[in-house]
């Protein structure tokens, strides 16, 4: 259960997240939706606490963030709560951002060795059964600068899954993919919530969206306008910038 | 003769003369040993011969010290750190041709004179009519740079005048033609000429005179009444007009035994065949001046560009003032600072440390901006995918950001370490005797610049090309991070 009451986030002068809540089950694909500028992406980078937040509370399972103007931590309390919520929240980048100087395998074994200090055999062998999920066994041993960008967005996925985190970020998962591979993405989401991962997933993409998503959540100026099945979002939004985002899509 | 105003004596006020427990002359007596510094690139007063000092200077001083029952040792360090070290107490004379002078007199002391030198003309041979001062009138004239040949041309009207860096460039000058005339110290002239000069001729009369001294630290004068009475000695039983006769006189032109052997003008094969161990001598010296310096101010550039990106301000602004510091300073000030000044607060440093230290300092201070330039050539979104995956920062410093930038800055390291390579012949000044001044002393000693300064050239090559060698290994191997053809 992902659960977010009044985040609030501000650059300066200019407020990002406005009380923004919603809720997640576990289990679910949730996709954030919205316009450029509505700050889905910065909600994402809060979730895994690459951002703070100054207000509001953000639950992860039995993990709890409280924004930094309500609560504030010493240094190594605050380091302490980062390890638990990146323990349990991996985060695909829109640009995937691989090590470009390690082999496919070392990037995926990398942080289970540095962070969980798994042996080496041990780490390789959890890194190969995700590689081997996302259909990447051959190339184990190639440098990201020779995988095409399909193939490079599969071991991003397999990076964040060898750390078996129980909620994956997706930012933008369609973005830097030509159109005929998104069906793949679509595919490759599907089956790993098979694998009992919660998926939250920032797109613009509708199309997309509407194929992958359990819930829709809809953004707009820093707020979680409206929430809901697929159906219910496009279907039959209820709030009127809603309705007004669907209609200028279709 | 050579009056040369030193960068370094402005450091002199500074180097407050050490309160010495006993006298010096009981210092050599006690020791048994006369350390006696002086610039071995003047024949025939003073150069070097098979790695050994040789010329009048040293014979001399070989004398004295013979007189005082005592053994001389003489230290070879390049004229501008001489007097410093005087002063400090690294030598306990200078006899390096030193004229004494009332300036010279101000800040040390001297001996009775032991020698009469002067200024003469050189010019070609088929130049006529010049043989006085007043003949260079609308003439191109070469000096050493700072001699008083200098200041004394720099106060007559109507003379075009050129400043070299020692005195066998001018007169190479003078036979190419670029310019009409030479002026300087007599004996070495005339020396210089008959070795490898046969176009040129000293014409006219010796014209200033000027008086060798023995030099010595203010402190040193019961010193200077011994060597006087040695002198006196000396003088009396007729060995140093021996000497003057044997370096200076008609004898010495045709004397084997003590005459330098003429070397030919052009590059010459013999003069190869009797200097390259000296040579490879310089260059293991500057080798390990180099790699030492390198080995240890990498690592420090390293953490002065982490304290400058990752720190808080408590480290990051002694970090920043550290490299304003060093990069804003000369690398000679900084040599001459450590090895001449940081005795008077008690560190006695050898040389070899002090241009270590002092080399070490400055490859920190550059690299460290290479460093720094590289880590922020990494995608931010590096360090956050790391962070993302769980790494701390230093996780992901140490493991993702830093082996990027390492094979980012390969290339302007080496620029770097090439560069520290052959600045390291700065530590000259305090009397290492590295490739560059290896090479000074043997172009003086056999007047062949034309063949010794490119076998220097190529000497540093050796170095420099395995250096290269292996930076370019390194940057194959690690290829793969911007190769992008399919496996």
């Amino acid at each position: 259960m992902i659960e977010a009451s009044d985040l609030v986030k501000r650059y300066g002068a200019n407020t990002v997240l406005d009380r923004a809540s919603f809720a997640i089950e576990d289990g679910q694909i949730a996709t954030i939706v919205g316009r450029s500028g509505s700050g889905k992406s910065t909600l994402l980078r809060c979730l895994n606490r690459l951002e703070p937040f100054e207000r509001g509370r953000l639950r992860i399972g039995d993990v709890e963030m409280v924004g930094a103007e309500e609560k504030a931590l010493s240094p190594p309390e605050q380091r302490a709560l980062t390890r638990r919520v990146r323990a349990r929240v991996g985060m695909v980048f829109q640009s995937f951002q691989l090590f470009p100087h390690l082999t496919v395998l070392e990037n995926c074994t990398e942080a289970p060795r540095v962070v969980k200090r798994l042996a080496r055999d041990e780490a390789e062998a959890v890194a190969r059964r995700y590689l081997d999920e996302v259909d990447l066994a051959e190339k184990v041993d190639a440098y990201p600068a020779q995988l095409s960008g399909g193939q490079q967005q599969r071991v991003a996925i397999a990076r964040a899954l060898a750390m078996e985190p129980e909620v994956i970020l997706f930012d933008e998962p369609t973005s830097a993919l030509d159109p005929q591979l998104i069906d793949g993405v679509a595919r490759m989401l599907r089956d790993l919530h098979g694998l009992g991962k919660t998926l939250v997933v920032v797109s613009h993409d509708l199309h997309f969206a509407r194929r992958i998503s359990d819930r829709v959540i809809y953004f707009e100026a820093g707020r979680a306008v409206e929430s809901g099945t697929v159906d219910q979002i496009f279907g039959a939004p209820q709030r009127p910038e809603t309705q007004a985002f669907v209609r200028g899509l279709s | 003769m050579r009056a040369r105003i030193l960068l370094a004596l402005a450091l002199l006020p500074l180097v407050a003369a050490p309160a010495l427990a006993q006298s010096t002359l009981e210092r050599v007596r006690r020791s048994g040993t006369l350390r006696i510094g002086t610039d071995a690139t003047y024949p025939p007063l003073e150069y070097v011969e098979g790695g050994q000092c040789a010329g009048f200077d040293v014979d001399l001083g070989n004398a004295l010290a013979r007189e005082l029952g005592v053994r001389a040792e003489f230290v070879n360090a390049s004229f501008d750190g001489i007097f410093p070290a005087l002063a400090n107490g690294s030598f306990d004379a200078v006899m390096s041709s030193v004229t004494i002078t009332p300036e010279r007199s101000a800040s040390m002391l001297f001996t009775d004179p032991y020698y009469e030198s002067g200024q003469r003309i050189v010019v070609r041979r088929d130049t006529p009519g010049v043989a006085t001062q007043g003949d260079l009138s609308g003439k191109h004239v070469g000096v050493q740079i700072n001699t008083t040949a200098q200041y004394d041309l720099e106060k007559r009207p109507g003379i075009a005048l050129t400043r070299y860096n020692t005195i066998d460039l001018a007169l190479l000058d003078l036979q190419v033609g670029r310019i009409d005339a030479v002026v300087g110290d007599a004996p070495v002239l005339q020396h210089m000429i008959r070795q490898s000069f046969p176009e040129l001729e000293a014409v006219g009369q010796r014209f200033t005179d000027e008086k060798f001294g023995i030099a010595l630290a203010r402190s040193s004068d019961d010193l200077r009444r011994a060597l006087n009475a040695a002198l006196w000695r000396v003088q009396q039983s007729g060995e140093l007009d021996r000497l003057s006769e044997k370096w200076f006189g008609p004898a010495s032109e045709r004397s084997g035994e003590s005459a330098l052997e003429p070397a030919s003008r052009a590059f010459d094969a013999g003069i190869v065949a009797r200097t390259w161990q000296f040579l490879l001598a310089g260059v293991w010296l500057t080798a390990r001046l180099a790699l030492s310096s390198l080995a240890v101010g990498l690592p420090i550039g390293l953490g002065i560009a982490l304290a400058r990106l990752r720190s808080g301000r408590w480290l990051a602004v002694p970090a920043a003032v550290y490299v304003e510091f060093v990069r804003g300073t000369p690398l000679l000030v900084q040599i001459l600072f450590i090895y001449f000044v940081l005795p008077t607060f008690g560190v006695h440093l050898p040389a070899f440390t002090s241009g270590a230290i002092a080399l070490s300092l400055n490859c920190a201070a550059y690299t460290s901006e290479i460093f720094r330039a590289g880590v922020l050539s990494i995608d931010e979104g590096q360090m956050e995918a790391a962070r993302a995956l769980g790494m701390s920062d230093a996780q992901a410093m140490r493991r993702i950001i830093l082996p990027q930038t390492f094979r980012r800055v390969v290339p302007p390291i080496t620029n770097e370490g090439i560069a520290l390579l052959k600045d390291s012949s700065l530590v000259s000044v305090i009397g290492l005797t590295e490739l560059a001044r290896t090479g000074q002393e043997l172009a003086s000693r056999y007047a062949a610049p034309l063949t010794i300064w490119p076998l220097v050239a190529l000497t540093y090559l050796l170095i420099t090309f395995p250096l290269t060698r292996a930076a370019e290994y390194l940057e194959r191997r690690w290829r793969p991070v911007t190769r992008s053809q399919a496996p």
